[in-house]
């Protein structure tokens, strides 16, 4: 029997991690590439915590600006992907922030959401009209069973469960410790499973 | 096949373990290979939370701008910035060159040379004659007046008598 000669295993993490070394070595294109394989990734990340495309957008891009200059500064170049999470994260709470400040001036954010609704619902320019009810819906009840989890385990748990990285991932990006890390999951994952309404809904809901 | 319901595991073991696959005992992995209801529990808790990371994923536009590298545009900034950098020191040159040549020109005029003059117009042509009477009283009297083209009868002494004349040290 003839043995057949398969391609080796394409590594994810290997290929990030010699794009980042190149990257940091002054390599232009490494870094290109890099943004292709992540940059879906972190939009998605941001998105799941702004719910708007072009904010999600405009973050992303400060998130690779941020990367792209401080690259130089990268010492572990295999934990380029918890260090662009970090970046978001962190720029993600600047944006809510801003919002929270903006709100301070009511009149002006019923303005700005009435210009929001009037102009585009986010991601829905292609998508018909009931897909983005259906849409709105689904984000509205992820919003409420965040609800009931403080900050720190609603962080903990989209990155664990939405964004899927492991525990010692969620300390690197937030800075905590793995047993505090944990401590949060627990709380949160505890919450989401008693959540009976929410769970029923997400058997049911086809976005 | 059903394990002893005492031994169980509980809904803060099941939690923990699908939170963090580290978590589970070698005890834990042998009680959930024998005990269906374990694992329906377990199974059940993360096929919910998939199907949530499916969905919110779905429920996510893909983004329309796409992040560009910003030195390939500073690139050509750096170009253009250079061009236009050349393109004002030629111009700077050119006119220091200008000024340098007429400076030279109105004071060291070469021997031999002598400046243009326009001709002399014909003053006996009427027409000349009538532009040049325009030229000259081109404004209305009463203007001319205040100019003091024509004498307007004011008294040379009192008008000095009113504002002095800076030359004046009488105050003094």
């Amino acid at each position: 029997m003839a043995a057949t000669s398969s391609p080796p295993p394409h590594d994810h993490d290997t290929d990030v991690s010699q794009l980042a070394t190149a990257a940091r070595d002054g390599n232009r294109f490494a870094f290109q590439q890099l943004v292709t394989i992540l940059e879906p990734k972190i939009f998605r990340m941001i998105f799941y915590r702004t719910r708007s495309r072009e904010d999600a957008e405009d973050i992303c891009q400060d998130v690779f600006l941020k990367a792209f200059r401080s690259l130089k500064k990268l010492q572990q170049p295999e934990r380029i992907e918890s260090w662009l999470y970090r970046i978001a994260v962190n720029r993600v709470k600047d944006y809510h922030r801003r919002q929270k400040f903006r709100s301070l001036f009511s009149v002006l954010n019923d303005n700005d959401k009435e210009d929001d609704a009037q102009t585009e619902p986010p991601g829905e320019r292609d998508t018909g009209p009931i897909d983005a009810i259906v849409r709105k819906e689904f984000w509205q009840k992820v919003q409420t069973m965040l609800g009931q989890l403080s900050k720190m385990e609603q962080e903990v748990f989209l990155l664990r469960f939405l964004d899927e990285l492991g525990i010692k991932e969620i300390a690197e990006v937030l800075h905590k410790s793995e047993s505090t890390v944990k401590t949060h999951l627990y709380r949160a994952l505890g919450k989401f499973k008693n959540d009976t309404a929410f769970r029923a809904f997400i058997k049911e809901a086809r976005p | 096949m059903n394990a002893d319901a005492a031994s169980h595991l509980s809904e803060h073991r099941i939690t923990r373990i699908v939170a963090d696959d580290d978590a589970m005992h070698a005890s834990e992995r042998t009680h959930l290979t024998q005990c269906d209801s374990c694992r329906q529990a377990l199974s059940e808790l993360t096929s919910d939370l998939e199907q949530l990371r499916r969905q919110a994923a779905k429920a996510t536009p893909a983004p329309e701008r796409h992040f560009v590298l910003p030195a390939a545009q500073s690139e050509r900034h750096r170009i253009s910035r250079r061009r236009w950098g050349w393109a004002a020191a030629g111009s700077v040159l050119s006119m220091a060159l200008v000024a340098i040549v007429l400076w030279v020109g109105g004071n060291n005029r070469l021997p031999g040379i002598s400046p243009t003059t326009l001709p002399v117009a014909n003053v006996e042509d009427p027409a000349m004659i009538k532009a040049q009477t325009l030229a000259v009283n081109a404004l209305p009297p009463a203007y001319l007046a205040l100019s003091e083209s024509i004498d307007g009868g004011y008294d040379k002494g009192f008008i000095d008598f009113l504002i002095p004349p800076l030359d004046d040290d009488s105050m003094s």
